[in-house]
């Protein structure tokens, strides 16, 4: 199929899609639906040991300012690592004050090269965040993405509160899991395609964010492991393919009024 | 960036008060679909495309008299539509994983997989197939109104037909035709 042709059946198929006319009067006074403003949660579903419900909400937080392109963004996750880096204390501060305006107090940074996942909480309340940076010809800063929810008050050794994706740059995504682990002092999280990440984890809390080569469909997680200091398991935790499918952030946009570039250290 | 700054408030005339300017709702009817599909492909989410899209024409009535006088009032009505996305998108907002069902009757076996193929792209080349191709805007118009280079738009609309083709070649619509 040449350019041409698909370029014609792109139109034909997505001609489909119609929006809801408004009359210019209603335009004139009050355009927006009411629904403006809800908020929709999207529902986190897991089977494996126990049923468990998450609810988040994503957030978006911009913060950089494009200048003329030339070419695509590098890659964000050259500096990732499978064990988490030292916590960058300048990105800490930036994503207490911006990543969802919460004031919950910072309990997990799971810092992975010049990219963090941030678990804010207060009792049973938690947001996480992930703060990543662009610097490219096109994009230079940091950018946010967010996700509010509650943790099950349940008896689970291990529990996976929340699976996230946001598509960073370009090709490349975000993928973030958070999640409880009782009496752990290390977890693993093995992905779909075998690779063993060690999440950070701080007072029975993990979390852990590693990149994919875009956009994943269902869960991108197949087990997670929680062990004691000594080493011995305490839980390991199946995670069916088709049971979850992560939650997928707003990828941010420009805009001519975001907050001044961080500095990145 | 100053391409996504210039569009807010003043849209620039071409000078020519002597051009018949077109009534508003039959712009309106003749745009609101394209732009509503260029957003909806540029944010995957039906819902604040539709907000950003109503939006959008809003501020376009307000000032119909300049806007109206624009070069092209479509791309400037896309551009503030997908600026107004990107602040909604400060405060909440989601992507939507799987395109939205429309019933329709006369679909074809390939419609599904395409759509979904189009739908699955990176952000930048959804952006540059939402406006080049369903919108017709062009590559200068795109550009402009996502802040990047003409050779961008035409390095991502090569590089997003490349990756359709090669989906639906190996997608179940290839394997079904046999």
């Amino acid at each position: 199929m040449n350019d041409e042709l698909l370029t014609e059946e792109i139109k034909r198929v997505f001609g489909r899609y119609r929006a809801t006319p408004v009359s210019a009067g209603d335009l004139a006074v009050d355009h927006r639906p009411a629904r403006r403003g809800l908020v929709r949660p999207a529902i986190l579903r897991l089977g494996a040991s126990g049923v468990f419900v998450a609810v988040c909400l994503a957030t978006v937080a911009l913060v950089f300012q494009p200048f003329t392109p030339t070419s695509e963004p590098a890659s964000v996750f050259a500096s990732w690592r499978r064990v988490p880096t030292s916590p960058d204390p300048a990105m800490a501060g930036w994503a207490s004050s911006h990543c969802t305006n919460t004031k919950l107090p910072l309990l997990v940074q799971d810092q992975r090269g010049s990219a963090s996942l941030f678990v804010f909480r207060e009792g049973t309340s938690f947001v996480t965040c992930v703060v990543w940076t662009v610097d490219s010809s096109t994009e230079k800063g940091w950018f946010s993405a967010a996700c509010s929810g509650t943790f099950d008050d349940s008896a689970q050794p291990i529990e996976l509160s929340s699976e996230l994706q946001a598509e960073a740059a370009y090709d490349d995504s975000v993928n973030a899991a958070v999640g409880q682990a009782r009496g752990a002092s290390s977890v693993v999280i093995v992905t779909r395609d075998g690779l063993e990440i060690e999440a950070s984890v701080r007072d029975g809390v993990f979390a852990a964010w590693w990149p994919t080569h875009g956009l994943i469909a269902n869960s991108n997680i197949r087990e997670i492991r929680s062990y004691r200091m000594d080493g011995t398991l305490i839980g390991d935790l199946p995670v069916p393919q088709s049971s979850a499918s992560p939650v997928m952030l707003g990828t941010p946009e420009p805009s001519p009024s975001g907050p001044p570039i961080p500095v990145a250290s | 960036m100053a391409a996504a700054a210039s569009e807010r408030d003043t849209p620039p005339v071409n000078g020519n008060d002597e051009i018949a300017l077109e009534p508003f709702e039959a712009f309106y009817a003749r745009s609101i679909d394209l732009v509503f599909r260029a957003v909806l492909l540029a944010t995957r989410n039906r819902e604040h495309s539709e907000d950003a899209a109503h939006e959008a024409f809003a501020r376009a009535l307000r000032q119909w008299d300049t806007v109206g006088r624009h070069p092209n009032p479509l791309a400037w009505t896309i551009r503030v539509a997908i600026n107004v996305n990107a602040s909604s998108g400060r405060i909440w907002r989601r992507e939507q994983p799987e395109p939205p069902e429309v019933a329709v009757v006369d679909e074809l076996p390939m419609d599904p997989f395409l759509i979904r193929a189009v739908w699955r792209l990176p952000r930048r080349q959804r952006q540059v197939v939402g406006l080049r191709v369903l919108a017709d805007l062009s590559a200068e118009q795109t550009a402009a109104a996502l802040g990047i280079s003409e050779g961008a738009v035409g390095a991502h609309l090569h590089r997003a037909l490349a990756t359709l083709r090669e989906n639906l070649a190996s997608s179940e619509y290839a394997e079904a035709q046999g």
